[in-house]
């Protein structure tokens, strides 16, 4: 397994890491399109306001495209051939690329701190609003808020990084699930696009049922203090499509 | 000897299009087994389904007298009909990934192989012609002590000048009990090592037999007798 999770990290490393680097590269290359255009408004506002959503966006997208090329790379083209044949069990190999997918994922958080901190210091450098080491001198800062959310409302701060974790969960394996299912017999052509169809009214009816049973509303829907019946429904969704795929894979793939 | 390969009644559809036709087949170790037919006769089908890439089939297939999973996984060593390496592997990438997941594997065999038909560690794949690069992926599935060899054309994008080199690397590297199933449609270049042949048509076997018994029966090589069968 850890073998088995060695080169999957090997094999994913280069298309993550073109991920991130297009990210740093669009985060040093932003300021300068947007110098000018708002001066008045202080820089760190700025990078909250508007920078901050579309690096976030810009890295989501990233890596979501990157977990489904990956996949759809090593187990249905050519080097399904050496994926599938391994002397490994089909829940080893869905495990291992999950873990894997998981810990890029968290690097991608990583990634997106690093990239808010580059825009933030080529900023500086533009506008002269700020010096470089008013930005190092906030980083503390940053975590000390953390720490103090985590202190004064525990059983929330926890509820709401395990909620992050199991909806993290639930987007990779619905990818995994989503192309799996493309590639049975019951479809032949266009795999990869029925794939992302097949994703996207997935996750559609996996949030409407998850709001109906858990009795939210999106309008209500907030990430800190998220109830544990709404938790417990993707964490019971993610096991059955977790076991699916994997069944999937062991009796209705199609290698052509 | 053991049967390695045991086939009943497999029935195998693409959409509407029948591509393999109540398949029984029992194949045994301690030999070569030539699987021949045309292009589109069903060959790599039929390969693909040993090897647990196809799922979808009607019948009973049984490796080593067990269903199709890890253990199949673990004593056959497939060579399918084009590369699988990822485009960023050196020739040293892929070893470590055989020595790390194929315990039958023998890197000092892989090395004098590779030393043989002068191909360099740290090399990226990509890099190698389609030659070098079928010549090297076969070195990797013969370095392993396997029970089953299975090798979809094997001399595909071989020029004829390396053919006798790869036969060589065939016959030389497996065990005396081992199974090579090997499928071709360039006869003539490969029947002499063959134990036995399966001539497969429209995804039905229309012969099995032992290849001196067949020679002798038609008084023909195998190359015409697969000629004469597959007259157009």
């Amino acid at each position: 397994m850890l073998k088995l999770m060695k080169y999957e990290f090997i094999h994913s490393m280069r298309s993550f890491f073109i991920s991130f680097c297009v990210f740093w590269g669009a985060c040093l290359l932003l300021p300068f399109f947007t110098e000018g255009l708002i001066p008045d408004i202080p820089i760190l506002s700025f990078m909250m306001a508007f920078g901050f959503t579309v690096l976030v966006m810009g890295i989501s997208i990233a890596l979501f495209v990157s977990i489904f090329t990956h996949y759809y790379h090593s187990m249905f083209k050519r080097p399904a051939y050496l994926t599938l044949t391994l002397p490994v069990s089909s829940l080893q190999l869905i495990i291992s690329k999950l873990i894997v997918s998981f810990v890029w994922l968290i690097l991608g958080g990583i990634a997106l701190m690093f990239g808010v901190l580059l825009m933030g210091v080529m900023m500086s450098l533009l506008t002269h609003n700020m010096s470089i080491m008013q930005i190092f001198q906030g980083i503390p800062e940053v975590f000390k808020g953390l720490g103090q959310m985590f202190m004064n409302q525990p059983g929330e701060s926890l509820l709401s990084l395990i909620y992050m974790i199991v909806e993290t969960y639930a987007l990779i394996i619905s990818i995994y699930f989503a192309l799996t299912l493309a590639h049975t017999a019951l479809c032949r052509h266009h795999r990869l696009a029925v794939g992302i169809c097949i994703w996207i009214v997935l996750r559609i009816i996996f949030s409407w049922i998850q709001f109906v049973l858990s009795g939210m509303s999106i309008a209500s829907f907030e990430w800190y203090g998220i109830p544990v019946t709404f938790m417990f429904i993707d964490l019971f969704f993610n096991v059955i499509l977790t076991f699916v795929t994997v069944y999937i894979l062991d009796y209705h793939i199609e290698i052509e | 000897m053991s049967e390695l390969i045991k086939i009943q009644d497999l029935n195998k559809k693409y959409g509407k299009k029948q591509v393999l036709k109540d398949v029984n087949l029992t194949l045994h170790g301690g030999q070569i087994v030539g699987l021949l037919g045309p292009n589109g006769s069903g060959k790599t089908t039929l390969i693909k389904v040993l090897n647990g890439l196809l799922k979808e089939y009607d019948g009973d297939v049984q490796i080593d007298q067990q269903a199709i999973g890890i253990h199949s996984k673990k004593i056959i060593s497939y060579l399918p009909d084009e590369p699988y390496f990822e485009n960023w592997m050196t020739t040293s990438d892929a070893l470590n990934l055989f020595v790390d997941m194929y315990d039958d594997f023998d890197l000092n065999k892989a090395l004098s192989l590779m030393e043989r038909m002068d191909i360099e560690k740290k090399v990226k794949i990509k890099e190698l012609s389609k030659g070098m690069k079928e010549k090297f992926q076969l070195i990797l599935v013969m370095s392993r002590k396997a029970k089953i060899y299975i090798l979809d054309e094997p001399l595909g994008g071989i020029d004829p000048a390396a053919r006798e080199l790869i036969l060589d690397t065939i016959l030389n590297n497996y065990a005396e009990d081992a199974l090579v199933l090997l499928s071709t449609h360039l006869i003539a270049d490969i029947e002499k090592i063959f134990d036995e042949v399966i001539f497969i048509k429209n995804g039905e076997i229309i012969l099995h037999e032992n290849s001196e018994d067949l020679r002798m029966k038609r008084q023909a090589s195998i190359n015409d007798i697969f000629k004469e069968e597959f007259k157009c």
